[in-house]
This record gives C-alpha cells, structure tokens and sequence, in this order.
C-alpha cells in the first residue's frame, strides 16, 4: 500500500520543469513568430497587391487577390512596356561582381591581418574597422567628382568599385575573426608541407568558407536594395538596376502601383534564391565543423 | 638523412620573451634525440626554429653543413609532426598525406604508390578515403605520421605527438614510433614533457629549462649523474628527495649533515687529491627513493636514516613509502618535482622511498632506513651544480 501510493509521486514531481520548459519553448516561438510576422507583412502585402488589380489595390489593400480582383497588368508593364530584362542583369552583375570581390580581397586582407606580425598591424585593422562606422554616402560628392575623372560615370563599374569598398570594413572585419579561428599548426603543417604562402591562403580559404558566406550575405543585401549610388552615378537607360528602373514608376504625377509592385515583387527573387544559397554554404560549412 | 647542427640559437619574441637561450645541439644522421623540458621552457620554439616557421634571433642552424637560417621551410625539407595533429580537415586522409607530394609536383602515379605504401606501413590502407573528423585519436596521430614519411625528408621533427592520446595508446605509438624511426634511418628530433617518455624513448636526450640547454646525454648518464639540481630533480620517477645540508670536515674524516641525520662524505665527492669538501659548504643532498632500503642484517654498514611512515602506496612489483623526516626539504620550480611529494606533516621533510613488496612497513610506524650512500648526490647550494668533481664536460 505504502509502496503504490508512493510510486506516482516522481512524475508529479517533475512535471513542473517540465512545464517551465514548454512554457520557455513557446515564449520563443512567440516572439520569434511575431519577429516574423513584423518582417514578412510587409513583404506579403506587396505580392498579393501585386497581383490585384489597381482599384482592388486601393478599395482594399488587406484582402487576397481574388478572382474578381485578380490582374497582372502590373507585370505586364514591367515586361514588356519596360527594359526590365537589362535593369535585372545590370543589377545581378554588380551584385555578384562586388560580392565576389568584397569576399575575396576582404578573405586576403583578413588573411593578412591575422597571420603575419607587422608593424602597424593593429592600426591598420583599427583603419579598416572605422569604415564600418562611417557611411560611405557622405562622400558621395567625392565619388561623383572621381568617377566622372574616371570616365566611369554612367558604367557598371562605377557601382561594383563603390560597392566593394562599401562592403570591405565589414567583410575585413568579419573575416579577420574567422582567420583567427583557424589553428596556427594548421598554417605551419602546410608551410612544412612546402607550401608558399599562396597556398597557405588556399589552404585556409575552404576552412573559413562559413565566414564568406555571412560576408556574402551582409554585402548582398544592401548593395542590391541600393537606390543612391545608382541615380548618382549611373542612372543612363542602359545600366539602370532594379531598384532604381522600379523608382521610376514612382513618377511626380503619377504612381504606377501595379507595376511598381510588380517590380518590386520580380526584383525580391533573384536576393533570395541568392540568399538561399549562401545561407546554405554557411550552414554547411557550420555543420561540417570544418575548424576543428 | 641528415645532420643537424644548432649553434648559440636563441629566441626572443617581438614581445620581448627569451623563449630560447644559446642552445649548442647536434644530432647525427640517423639519430633519434629526445627533447625534454617542462611546458613553456621553449621546446617548441625551438622546433618551429628549426622547421623554419620561426625567426633566428641568434645562432646558425646547419643542414648537413648547410647554413639554413635564411631558407624557408620548404626549402629546408624538414618534415614535422604537431601535437594536435593538424591535419586539413577538409581533405580525405588520401589528400591529406598526399599533399606534400603535391606541391612538390611528384608524378601522380609515383605519388599514388607513396601514399599507399606510407599508408600500409602504418595500417592506414583501409581509412584513405574518410576524413579527419571520421578518425579516432590514434589513427588521426597515424595520419600525421603518414604525412611526415611519405616525403621521405631531410628530418623529422615531432613536437609531443603522443601528449592528447590515452595512457595505454601512447605506449602503444611510442614503440611504433621508435621501429618507424629505425626502419627510416632519418634524423628525428621528438620533443616531450614527459620525462618517462624521454626516457624510454631517447638514445639521447636533452634536457631544457627556461630555454636554457640543462645536459645532453644518454637516458642512464642523466639519471645516475645529473650535471645539476634541475636535471636531478626533472629525471626519475617517482623523483629525487632533495634536503638542505652542509658538509663537516675534520683532516680525516668528511661528513655529510642534513638535518638531523649524517653519513660519511662517500669517496666519489671527494677532491682528486683525496681531500674532503670544504667545511662548512652548503650542499643540496639528493637521494633517490631506490637507495633507501629496509635496515636489515646485510647492509648495518650503511648510514642510517630514522623515518616516519605517513602513506604506502603498494604497486605490486614495489612499495612506495611516503615518510617524514627530521630535516628541510628543498623546493624545486619543476612541477614535476612537487607531485611526487608528500606535504610536509609535522614539522618532518617529506622523503619517499621505494621498498621491497615484501617489506612491511605500517603507517604511523617509525623506522630505519638504511641509505646507499656512495650513490647520493650533493649539489652545490648556491649553484645547484653537480659536485662531483673529476667530470670533464
Ligand atoms: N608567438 C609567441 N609570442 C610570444 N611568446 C611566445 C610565443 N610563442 C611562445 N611564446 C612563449 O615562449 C615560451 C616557450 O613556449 P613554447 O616554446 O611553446 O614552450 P613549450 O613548447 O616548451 O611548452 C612560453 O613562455 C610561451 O608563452
Ligand atoms: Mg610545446
């Protein structure tokens, strides 16, 4: 008797964590959830609007397309009324070629800065660091003046060169701590392997493959969101990006919403399929636990 | 195979550090010479020295008579082996062994060969295509073994490869390691922490402390005649009991006093022209635990030591006796030292002795210790060198 009243008594006891456990799990989701939902609303109200029709749009701009409301004159005007394909492939080649460089000569500098005793050493992280702080915007005028002495107004590269120093302090600095993570025997093992130095760096350029991509994807973003550098410094027809070709359906007098949803919606693709792949890259490279 | 050849080398580090100080060293073709020091008194910086992976303060480091200061490390094909392996993580043991061939540009079908020899040889045949991460412990040390031999190089330099295996793997690897050195015939430098491992290991082994080379010699001359205190006291386990003493000499007879307890100045520590110490000399007294026996009806000529037994600890094929006794102990810096003995209890210095199995000695029992006094050493106070004169070094 003694023994089988006694013998519920541990699952009651332990319930109680239990309890505090699952309340702490959905305390997380919650706000993870309402994270999301702050972060998504607006997104998902520029595709469903997209796809409406322009009284619909502003009759009601909370309901799903239906098939009453439901038009795609939006992406109509931006295929075909507009040069859309060359604002995507402008806007693709500038994103890729800055973050392309961005992570490679951010890899190299990082490279350096961690691995070699320099005089200076510090100084010239702390240089590179400051650039984080400052936007690069207010030198815009500078820039302008550079580019046009460059005759690279109103060219691809005018962007990709601003883009890549707008993603260098970050990318520099990230990397640098990804560097360090890598084990010095490592570096030496190759070194004794025969290795130069250029080896060395490939050598070590798989193992900090998580910190490219986070570099990849801090870059990418804001150089593909980008409105400013691109009306200042190469708004001709021909090198016009995605962002700034949909501004221009944010005319003075009239505001083509159909299409500027549209193209807004059209230009979200390309990010994160891009997104998706480096975030994958990243997880990847967490997962394999390729420093050990 | 090669010759190397270390002169006046030192090391300070751009923060100012004397990691390494004037170390005289070398080591024959063929030979396997043991490093040994406690951690951070510059063993691996001495290794990554020669490697090349580190500046030269001072000093010229030869390669079969070639000046290698200047070179780099692959010009100094040097192969060597860290303690943490360091293996690519990223690449299959195939590449990983592979990857000196590699750059070094060996035809693919001779590298294949080298890297499947070099793999049987060390029963890795069966583990090419995994990596890293899939090994256990011993067979990633393997590994980092494979990469070393399969260059066949000028040398081999090991920093601790055995320090992160288990106890029972290390004996294991460190008798693979010395038949693998044997069958090569190439030079190797192995550095270890572990006086034990120096020991076994090393037809040579030098001894280093604070960067400063102790005693170069073979594993029986460093026990049985350590130049100085350190030495004495780093080498030999469980190790040397070390007391404060003073000789007493009269025109006939020396005495040896530490503490309360005394025995005749032995003839070995005597001057070559027969006189004793001097009186009054300070001396540091080192006796190991084998020379103190039980008193029995064989050994009453030898000197006596009264004891007290705090601890034994029974090992089966000897009994170490943990016992106090009336004098000062000294303090050595080497950590080593200071866990093979007993805090002093009751005012006593801690003195360990090993005894027979069949001893039976009981804790809390004072007894009487008969002390193989021709083999003690003495150590000069302030020096902590050896006093044993007549040694030409
Ligand atoms: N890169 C470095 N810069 C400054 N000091 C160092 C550096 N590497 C090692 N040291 C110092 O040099 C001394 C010797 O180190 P090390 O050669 O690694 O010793 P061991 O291998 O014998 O344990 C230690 O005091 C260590 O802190
Ligand atoms: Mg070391």
């Amino acid at each position: 008797m003694n023994t089988a009243t006694s013998a519920p008594a541990p699952p009651n006891r332990i319930s109680p964590t239990k309890r505090r456990i699952h309340f702490g799990r959905w305390g997380v989701h919650a706000v993870l959830l309402s994270y999301s939902m702050l972060a998504l609303g607006p997104t998902l109200l520029i595709i469903m609007n997209s796809l409406k029709s322009r009284r619909a749009i502003f009759d009601d701009a909370f309901s799903l397309p239906t098939a009453d409301t439901f038009d795609l004159v939006g992406y109509d005007t931006v295929l075909n009324g507009s040069s859309f394909d060359v604002y995507f492939r402008n806007s693709f080649i500038v994103t890729v070629a800055s973050v392309l460089l961005v992570v490679f000569f951010s890899a190299m500098a990082a490279f350096a800065l961690a691995e070699y005793d320099f005089k200076g050493n510090t100084l010239l992280a702390l240089y590179l660091a400051i650039g984080i702080m400052i936007p690069i915007r207010l030198g815009t005028v500078s820039i302008l003046k550079l580019m046009v002495s460059l005759s690279l107004i109103n060219t691809l590269w005018a962007l990709i060169l601003v883009y890549t120093a707008m993603g260098l302090p970050l990318g520099v600095f990230l990397m640098t701590q990804f560097m360090r993570q890598v084990p010095r025997e490592l570096k030496s093992a190759a070194r004794v392997d025969g290795a130069n130095e250029y080896r060395v760096f490939g050598l070590v350029l798989p193992l900090v493959r998580p910190g490219m991509a986070a570099v990849a994807v801090f870059t990418m973003l804001p150089v593909w969101n980008d409105l400013w550098f691109p009306l200042i410094l190469a708004p001709a027809e021909n090198t016009r990006t995605v962002t700034l070709g949909a501004s221009a359906f944010l005319g003075q007098f009239e505001r083509n919403w159909n299409a500027l949803l549209a193209a807004l919606t059209l230009a979200m693709v390309p990010i994160i399929l891009l997104y998706v792949i480096f975030s994958r890259q990243f997880l990847r490279g967490l997962t394999e636990g390729a420093i050990k | 195979m090669s010759e190397l050849r270390l002169s006046g080398i030192s090391k300070v580090y751009p923060n100012g550090l004397r990691a390494v100080s004037d170390v005289d060293m070398d080591i024959a073709d063929g030979e396997l010479l043991v490093l040994v020091g406690p951690s951070g008194c510059g063993k691996s910086t001495l290794l990554r020295m020669i490697a090349g992976l580190e500046d030269i303060t001072e000093g010229v480091i030869e390669i079969d008579g070639r000046v290698v200061n200047a070179e780099s490390p692959r010009e100094r094909d040097i192969a060597m082996v860290f303690q943490n392996y360091a293996l690519y993580p990223h690449m299959t043991v195939r590449k990983n062994i592979g990857y000196s061939l590699r750059l070094g540009r060996v035809p693919k079908n001779e590298a294949t060969q080298r890297i499947e020899d070099t793999a049987a040889m060390l029963e890795l045949s069966d583990l090419l295509d995994r990596k890293p991460p899939a090994l256990s412990g011993g067979q990633r040390q393997r590994v980092a073994m494979g990469r070393a031999i399969v260059r066949s190089p000028a040398a081999f330099l090991m920093d601790e490869p055995l320090s992160n295996l288990d106890a029972r793997l290390r004996v294991q690897m460190r008798a693979e390691i010395i038949r693998l050195q044997r069958n090569l015939g190439t030079t190797t430098v192995y550095v270890t922490h572990d006086q034990v491992e120096a020991m076994t290991m090393g037809s040579r082994v030098a001894v280093l402390r604070d960067g400063l080379l102790q005693q170069v010699d073979s594993p029986q001359v460093l026990y049985d005649h350590p130049d100085n205190l350190f030495v004495a006291a780093f080498i030999g386990s469980p190790s040397m009991n070390l007391y404060q003493g003073h000789i007493e000499s009269t025109s006939t007879a020396a005495r040896v006093v530490f503490g309360a307890h005394s025995f005749p100045l032995p003839d070995q520590w005597t001057q070559r022209d027969g006189s004793g110490g001097d009186d009054g000399q300070e001396v540091i007294v080192g006796i190991r635990p084998e020379w103190l026996v039980e008193q029995t009806r064989d050994n009453t000529d030898l000197p006596s030591l009264r004891v007290r037994v705090e601890l034994v600890e029974s090992l089966g094929s000897e009994l170490v006796a943990h016992t106090t006794i009336d004098a000062v102990s000294v303090e050595s810096d080497t950590p080593e030292l200071a866990e093979g003995h007993v805090a002093d209890s009751g005012g006593g210095a801690a003195c360990l002795a090993r005894l027979s199995p069949r001893s039976r000695v009981a804790v809390g029992e004072t007894i009487e210790l008969a002390i193989d006094h021709p083999s003690v050493h003495l150590f000069d106070a302030e020096t902590e060198r050896s006093l044993r004169p007549g040694r030409d070094r």
